[in-house]
């Protein structure tokens, strides 16, 4: 930032910790980048019935296994035109192979609409609406196919971007509660308390996860319903994942235990408690944030390679890993390669988790001398 | 009302050092051993010493930033209420302690880089609950103006300030509870020399207003000696020598003292600087000497010294930790 | 060119291209360093004093590049060395770092490897820059070691820097940047992180060191004490441009610019009356991008000339052949 001008000068004089980490981190353009994308996924996740043209279970007839449409930007007669057209298919037996094989039906051209009527849909479970953000009037319109269940691939992942990301959130979540409580008694106090929580955090790391995990699952009666194991599975990523943030929650504690601004406080006669929460946590928060963004990515790596293993969720939730489990076996690959596209949301997630928090610990501790 | 702001007696901290996978405590380092000393109201009592004499530790003993492991501190307030420091509960505690503040050495790391220079400086007034806003924010502008900071600033967070300025913020904030005795830790090392006279003319401008005592540490004994009325010399955790100002330049009596002074870089091409040469280095604390803890570097050292430690003489004023201060004739630093 | 010159520069800028803008660390600087003399260079904070240093060695951090001016060294005096000029991996370069010109840092600890013994840097630093086979190396670095006073210097060769205490660790580096007899000697803060005796030990080796090798020193810090004990000319520093330039007795005695005239008033002395008041030069350091025009010190200077001091840069006056000073006032007192 240039600080050259009398008013701009006065801005950053008067800046406080977040709006100097703001100008900080907006200057990383991948940051904004992974910013952007990731708020393109939570919009998805919040509104899911909006962005996908048909429900995750909606079955279209018979069409199993069908390509990804065809759009053109061509009007029935042939010409240039700027709504985009869909073909439809038509279902076709090789000759040969004896197998059914869909053709793209040129006779069958449907306009694309944007916030057509669809499927009827209660947001967040209350507001009722029927609203698609696009979608065609006769026929089907599946931009990424089907599944094997005639299910279409891209509704289904904007549904699963909803699961999988509030499973990393929640996870998350849980694992920062435990572990600003159990890092936090440790550094404050420190002592004996100390050496019995590390050692305690050691032996949790040094269990091996996968096959803790596949235990847990198989301990889980079958007969739960998919959401009881949903909110057990942020349960357990939680309770597995604590040991790293409660690690430096204390080292950033033990760190500022010391500082002279935090004895400055003590010789002011200030409370303990006035020191934790005026004094040291809006200290240490700007690191625990990058923290928790890098760990997001683990989370929902967790979720999507548990659910691949058929260890995590089951259908009917759908999540990235349920998703791409569908895509496992070399014959789906091979013949409807399209059901391996979920896995370009999972990979644009983790890559804009990684680059948000690169420009967030760049960004974190704004008082230090480069810039 | 007692003459003494402060008496300190026999006041020791031990660090411990823990060591292996129980984290036993086998060995201790002794920063600050048995040390005894007073402050008369309103003077400015100098403390010097080299790293690793326990300075810092017992400024900050004094201050109960860190407990000490035995020993007696007690404060004569100006309201005739003798205060005996360590045995005082929280809440006195937290009361005492508007009476005695701290100026630290580093002017970056001891602001809350979090906080807005107002809130720096009302911090005390607000953690005492005794003001209402309206008053601290008076206070507040007060002392600032005081300590010639612009009060347009106080909007501002410490990284709008260089060294100087940030110092003059620490000096508002110990001095914002008007405090009757005030410890300045290595308060002006830190800083440039063109801005080091001006916050050094502010702290004595400030104790000429509100009537302060302090205890001025430091490492550099030009500027102990052109602020204090009293020098008290440390090395490894004792006091060796305390005097007057112009007696101890006059006429030092402990090895050490002469040591420290011949050693002074002084701004003055006549006064080249003649070096007393000492012996190895600051011994190990985890392994101290013998005897006298100086020993080991002194020229002037019997085998009394290395083997009995040295009691504290008086002679007059002048107080001194060594076996043969009567004989030894120390060469004098400056006829005042 | 004189005959004593041994490192001339001339109209020295660094300039460091930040995102934050332009930061003229070193703005136009020209002195000499003479054969066998100390030329200490004083300045606060941003003063560019280390700066100057680094750039006569080359080794200036990336963002920073020599704008303009010629830094000249003259070991043969009619063939000088351009070392501004030398590109970047010249063997020339490599041979003047180290060999001719060698540096002594302000934190010993960062400036030794901790992962080598302090024998095996000053054994490859030696066969780096001299014939010397590995046994001739590892003699002649005992026998530094030596010379600058550390005891048992055939046990501590082998010893990691970490295992020696600050004052030793200062000895071993003056003993590594003398070992390839270099002719100019850059002390930066030598003794600014070292106890006062400690410091006077230090500073007395380093003169002996110089009367036996006949070396020039560059010896820059903050302090005025120090300075005053060491240098033989001294150039007085303030945010990248020199203000006063003289032999230690004009600088001291007869100084001219306000700047070092109310420097040397504000240091406490000891002796000097008791209890008086410092004279405090009001103000404070202006930030590395606070564009100024004029002098530098305007905004602190009580004798600043409105309309001239703030407008333009001051021409050099001198006072004699050593004593220059860049200060309007003093050119408007001779008219």
């Amino acid at each position: 930032m240039k600080i050259q001008d009398d008013n701009s000068k006065i801005k950053y004089y008067t800046a406080s910790q977040w709006q100097l980490i703001w100008w900080r981190f907006r200057k990383h353009r991948l940051s904004i980048v992974g910013i952007t994308i990731l708020s393109i996924f939570l919009i998805f996740a919040l509104f899911p019935e909006f962005f996908a043209p048909y429900g995750p279970t909606q079955r279209n007839g018979e069409n199993v296994f069908c390509p990804p449409s065809k759009v053109v930007f061509k009007n029935e007669d042939g010409k240039f035109s700027p709504v985009p057209h869909v073909y439809g298919f038509k279902r076709e037996r090789n000759k040969e192979t004896l197998k059914m094989e869909y053709v793209v039906d040129e006779t069958n051209m449907q306009p694309l609409k944007f916030f057509v009527k669809g499927e009827k849909y209660k947001l967040f479970g209350i507001l009722p609406g029927s609203i698609h953000i696009y979608g065609v009037e006769k026929g089907f319109v599946h931009l990424w196919g089907t599944d094997n269940m005639a299910r279409d691939v891209f509704s289904r992942t904007i549904f699963a971007t909803r699961s999988s990301l509030s499973i990393g959130v929640l996870g998350l979540f849980i694992a920062f509660v435990i572990g600003l409580v159990i890092g936090g008694i440790s550094g404050y106090f420190g002592g004996w308390v100390d050496n019995f929580i590390q050692r305690l955090t050691e032996f949790i790391r040094s269990i091996p996860t996968y096959p803790l995990w596949m235990g847990v699952a198989a301990a889980m009666p079958k007969e739960w319903s998919p959401k009881t194991v949903y909110f057990m599975m942020t349960i357990i990523l939680g309770f597995i994942g604590w040991t790293t943030l409660a690690r430096r929650i204390r080292s950033q504690i033990i760190s500022i235990r010391e500082a002279d601004f935090i004895i400055a406080a003590k010789l002011c006669g200030a409370s303990d408690m006035r020191i934790i929460f005026k004094h040291m946590i809006p200290t240490f928060i700007s690191y625990i944030i990058v923290d928790l963004t890098i760990s997001f990515p683990n989370m929902i790596l967790s979720e999507t390679s548990l659910s691949f293993l058929g260890l995590g969720l089951r259908p009917p939730v759908t999540s990235w890993g349920v998703l791409l489990k569908a895509a496992q076996n070399i014959d789906t690959i091979m013949s409807s390669p399209w059901m391996l596209i979920p896995s370009i949301f999972v990979i644009l997630a983790v890559l804009s988790f990684s680059f948000v928090g690169d420009g967030l610990r760049d960004a974190a501790d704004p008082y230090s001398e480069k810039s | 009302m007692e003459d003494n702001i402060l008496v300190v007696k026999n006041l020791s901290k031990e660090f411990p050092i823990y060591k292996g996978f129980l984290r036993k405590s086998t060995m201790s380092v002794k920063a600050v051993n048995n040390v005894s000393f007073e402050i008369k109201r309103g003077e400015t009592l100098g403390l010097v010493g080299e790293s690793g004499s326990g300075k810092t530790t017992l400024g900050r003993l004094i201050l109960r930033a860190i407990e000490p492991t035995s020993g007696e501190v007690i404060y004569n307030f100006s309201d005739e209420n003798q205060v005996d420091f360590l045995k005082l509960n929280k809440k006195q505690l937290k009361k005492t302690r508007t009476k005695i503040q701290m100026v630290f050495q580093d002017p970056y790391s001891s602001l809350n880089p979090r906080m807005t220079v107002r809130d720096i400086i009302a911090e005390t007034l607000v953690a005492n609950k005794t003001m209402s806003r309206n008053e601290i924010d008076e206070r507040v502008r007060e002392i600032a103006d005081l300590c010639k900071l612009n009060l347009e600033h106080l909007r501002r967070f410490p990284h709008a300030f260089s060294g100087g300025q940030r110092q003059r913020i620490g000096i508002a904030r110990a001095l914002a509870v008007n405090p009757e005795f005030v410890v300045c830790d290595e308060s002006v090392s830190a800083l440039d020399v063109s801005v080091q006279a001006e916050i050094i003319n502010l702290f004595k401008e400030m104790q000429a207003i509100k009537d302060i005592t302090y205890l001025f540490i430091a490492h550099d004994l030009s500027i102990v000696e052109h602020i204090s009325d009293r020098i008290i010399v440390m090395y490894l955790g004792q006091i060796v020598e305390e005097a007057d100002k112009r007696t101890l330049f006059e006429n030092p009596m402990h090895p050490y003292t002469e040591a420290l002074m011949s050693a002074i870089p002084e701004p003055d091409l006549l006064r080249k600087m003649a070096p007393i040469f000492l012996e190895g280095e600051i011994p190990n604390p985890m392994n101290l000497p013998t005897g006298c803890y100086f020993h080991p570097r002194c020229h002037y050292a019997t085998e009394k010294c290395r083997k009995e430690m040295p009691c504290m003489r008086c002679f007059g004023n002048h107080k001194v930790a060594c076996h043969r201060a009567e004989e030894l004739h120390l060469k004098q630093y400056i006829k005042y | 060119m004189d005959e004593k010159t041994l490192l001339e520069v001339k109209d020295l800028s660094v300039y460091f291209n930040l995102r934050e803008g332009v930061l003229k660390a070193v703005d136009g600087v020209s002195f000499n360093v003479d054969r066998n003399s100390t030329v200490g260079i004083v300045g606060e904070s941003g003063s560019g004093k280390s700066v100057t240093a680094q750039a006569f060695m080359r080794i200036l951090p990336e963002t920073a590049e020599i704008k303009t001016g010629e830094i000249n060294y003259y070991k043969d005096p009619d063939n000088p060395i351009k070392i501004h000029a030398l590109p970047d991996r010249s063997p020339i370069l490599s041979n003047i770092r180290g060999k001719e010109i060698s540096m002594i840092f302000q934190e010993p600890m960062s400036a030794f490897s901790p992962l080598h013994t302090i024998g095996h840097q000053m054994i490859e630093c030696l066969m780096l820059h001299t014939p010397m086979t590995k046994q001739e190396a590892r003699e002649r670095s005992i026998e530094m070691l030596a010379k600058v006073g550390i005891s048992n210097p055939d046990k501590r060769i082998d010893q990691y820097s970490f295992e020696l205490s600050g004052g030793m660790r200062q000895r071993a580096m003056i003993a590594i940047a003398l070992s390839t007899n270099p002719s100019i000697v850059i002390a930066d803060e030598p003794t600014t992180s070292l106890d006062v005796t400690i410091q006077a030990q230090i500073l007395k080796l380093m003169k002996d060191m110089q009367e036996e090798f006949n070396m020039s020193i560059i010896f820059i810090t903050h302090n005025l004490g120090v300075i005053a004990q060491m240098a033989d000319m001294i150039q007085v520093m303030y945010l990248g441009k020199i203000m006063e330039a003289g032999t230690a007795e004009e600088i001291f005695y007869e100084p001219r610019h306000p700047y070092t005239i109310n420097l040397l008033k504000a240091i406490p002395k000891i002796g000097s009356h008791v209890n008086s008041r410092l004279e405090a030069i009001p103000g404070q350091i202006p930030g590395p991008f606070d564009v100024q025009k004029g002098c530098k010190f305007c905004t602190r200077c009580p004798s600043m000339i409105k309309g001239l001091c703030d407008l333009r840069t001051p021409d050099i006056k001198k006072y004699s052949d050593t004593h220059s000073v860049y200060c309007w006032r003093c050119l408007e007192q001779e008219k």
